[in-house]
């Protein structure tokens, strides 16, 4: 089988920073949904960037249906754009302000090759999915809630019939009975209309409502894979395990005081290893990841 | 330590032209107490922490009602008469603090000019920073770098060590920990709470995630378009909210993977 997607041992570079490396993952909707969760500096919104081809990369190759997405030109590189649609953090950065509602989603119907009679029914039938007020059609961005920007960037991204939806931190940017709103949409979306999200995302809670596999990052590595049950439910890396028991909840217990981890990461063996309780000698020697539910660690938690 | 509050707000109110944009009818903060704001944009929690620190003089702000900060008059004070009581009883703790910090200096050149400008003599401020970066748990070797050069956890515990070697009494913070990664904001949630039990701090804590705000305040005033909708002790308010949209912004909790309203 081909996938839709296939990263295979990607790195990004900027300068002499390795942002990623050696990174591989199969995206296709019969796979799922995948979320990558990671902290500032892992390397995700690295990988986004590569997927949607905003930077090249350094290593390894993103293929769409068994091709280089670097060497794809005219109807090839449209049908990868079709098929695989960004939805940024802020809609107000990611719409033209000059646009109204409207008139951005008759662009991308126009981009997915719909024009003529059916453009206004499809519009309106793009405005009730993600649950929009068909009045606020004639508005601009600068016109719309946070809320409603974000629904107006979903619209437009299903709008051309995408397969994969890559979402950059789609609500991190919103008020929080906001955020609740735009997860249950994704939710529907998700159910009603056959399309898999390929989620980037700092938050445990968002990456276990809408996927069903989870990738963790740290440090521009792949730290653990598998099915998001598995990973959030009984984490294998010490890293993830962490990153879990560090999301607040309530009346949670506050951290001891005097366990301030080394900030930095290691430069040689496990990258975690400087912050890891369960480091020792073996942690010099870069741990590989392996298997379907698999850590990169010389000494998982389970 | 005193019971005296650190903090006394009655009827405090900011209007912009002949519209109110955040009220607060009564609030106090006592010493060793932390007290959060919560709410979402356009809810006025912001808009009260500035009126509050007295930040709003100069601007089209309409200020009206009594803010008592250590016994002084902080509505309608003149630049001048706020002055004591800046940095030196009470501090306000950004979001960035990489943002507000002056990117020429050193971190250390930072504490040592600030305490300078408050009339402390060299002596003393050395120890005041030994004693400060102690309590915070800062590493004293990131003093010598620039403020880019730390992490984000690194210069919140940085802003927060300004306070404490200043000696702040109140500790004014606006959404602490947001800008921090997960790994990171509970350390930071943890020395608020630490500042106020151990050293008396009194903490006004303006946040929009109420399952953060359960793990630090002792009271909670809950905001929504300007007005405070719910307000009590923490315990209260959020193990048994009363009003209707508390309980939304319960349900709503980001950081709570069962949260979210379906």
């Amino acid at each position: 089988m081909t996938s839709l997607l296939a990263v295979d041992g990607l790195a990004v570079r900027y300068g002499h920073q390795l942002a990623l490396r050696d990174f591989s993952l199969d995206l296709d909707p019969a796979l799922g949904s995948v979320a990558v969760v990671g902290e500032s500096g892992s390397g995700k919104t690295s990988l986004a960037r590569a997927l949607l081809g905003l930077v090249r990369p350094a290593e390894g190759t993103i293929a769409f249906q068994g091709k280089d997405i670097a060497g794809l030109r005219g109807g090839a590189a449209r049908e990868w754009r079709r098929r695989v649609q960004p939805v940024f953090q802020d809609g107000q950065e990611a719409l033209d302000p000059r646009r109204t509602v409207e008139s951005a989603l008759r662009e991308a119907l126009r981009v997915g090759g719909l024009t003529g009679a059916r453009v206004p029914a499809r519009i309106e039938e793009l405005l009730a999915s993600v649950e929009l007020d068909p009045r606020l059609a004639t508005r601009r961005p600068h016109e719309l809630s946070g809320g409603q920007r974000q629904r107006v960037a979903i619209a437009r991204a299903l709008a051309v019939g995408p397969e994969l939806l890559v979402l950059d931190e789609p609500t991190s940017a919103l008020d929080v009975t906001v955020q609740a709103r735009i997860i249950a949409l994704l939710e529907r979306i998700k159910e009603t209309q056959g399309v898999q999200l390929m989620l980037i995302t700092h938050s445990i809670a968002l990456a276990d409502r809408l996927t069903e596999r989870t990738v963790v990052l740290f440090n521009g590595r792949e730290v653990e894979s598998g099915t998001t049950t598995e990973v959030l439910r009984s984490p294998r890396h010490p890293y993830t395990a962490r990153l879990i028991a560090s999301t607040p909840t309530l009346w949670g217990a506050l951290p001891a005081p005097g366990t301030q981890p080394s900030a930095s990461a290691a430069t040689s063996g496990c990258a975690y290893q400087t912050r890891c309780p369960r480091a020792d000698d073996d942690c010099a020697v870069v741990p590989l990841l392996t298997g379907l539910h698999g850590a990169a660690c010389h000494h998982p938690l389970r | 330590m005193s019971g005296d509050p650190v903090l006394d707000v009655t009827e405090l109110s900011v209007a912009y032209g002949d519209r109110t944009v955040s009220t607060i009818p009564a609030l106090t903060v006592a010493p060793g107490e932390v007290v959060a704001i919560v709410g979402e944009s356009g809810s006025g929690k912001s808009t009260a922490l500035m009126a509050i620190l007295g930040l709003l003089g100069g601007t089209a702000a309409r200020v009206e009602g009594s803010v008592r900060v250590l016994g002084t008059e902080v509505v309608g004070a003149s630049e001048k008469a706020l002055r004591p009581l800046r940095g030196s009883r009470m501090a306000l703790v950004m979001q960035s603090p990489q943002a507000s910090l002056n990117p020429t200096m050193r971190l250390g050149r930072l504490l040592r000019r600030a305490l300078k400008r408050h009339g402390v003599p060299a002596a003393e401020a050395e120890a005041r920073i030994a004693d400060a970066t102690r309590a915070v748990g800062l590493d004293e070797a990131l003093l010598q770098r620039f403020p880019h050069q730390v992490s984000g956890g690194q210069a919140q515990r940085f802003a927060i060590a300004l306070a404490v070697c200043l000696g702040a009494e109140l500790i004014a913070a606006d959404e602490p920990t947001s800008a921090l990664d997960a790994t990171v904001q509970l350390d930071v949630l943890a020395l608020v709470r630490r500042l106020a039990e151990e050293r008396g701090a009194a903490w006004l804590v303006v946040a929009h995630d109420l399952a953060l705000v359960s793990m630090i305040a002792d009271h909670v005033l809950v905001m929504r378009d300007g007005e405070v909708v719910e307000s009590g002790p923490a315990r209260t308010v959020l193990a048994d909210p009363r009003h209707e949209y508390t309980r939304a912004l319960l349900a709503a909790s980001p950081t709570l993977p069962t949260g979210g309203a379906r």
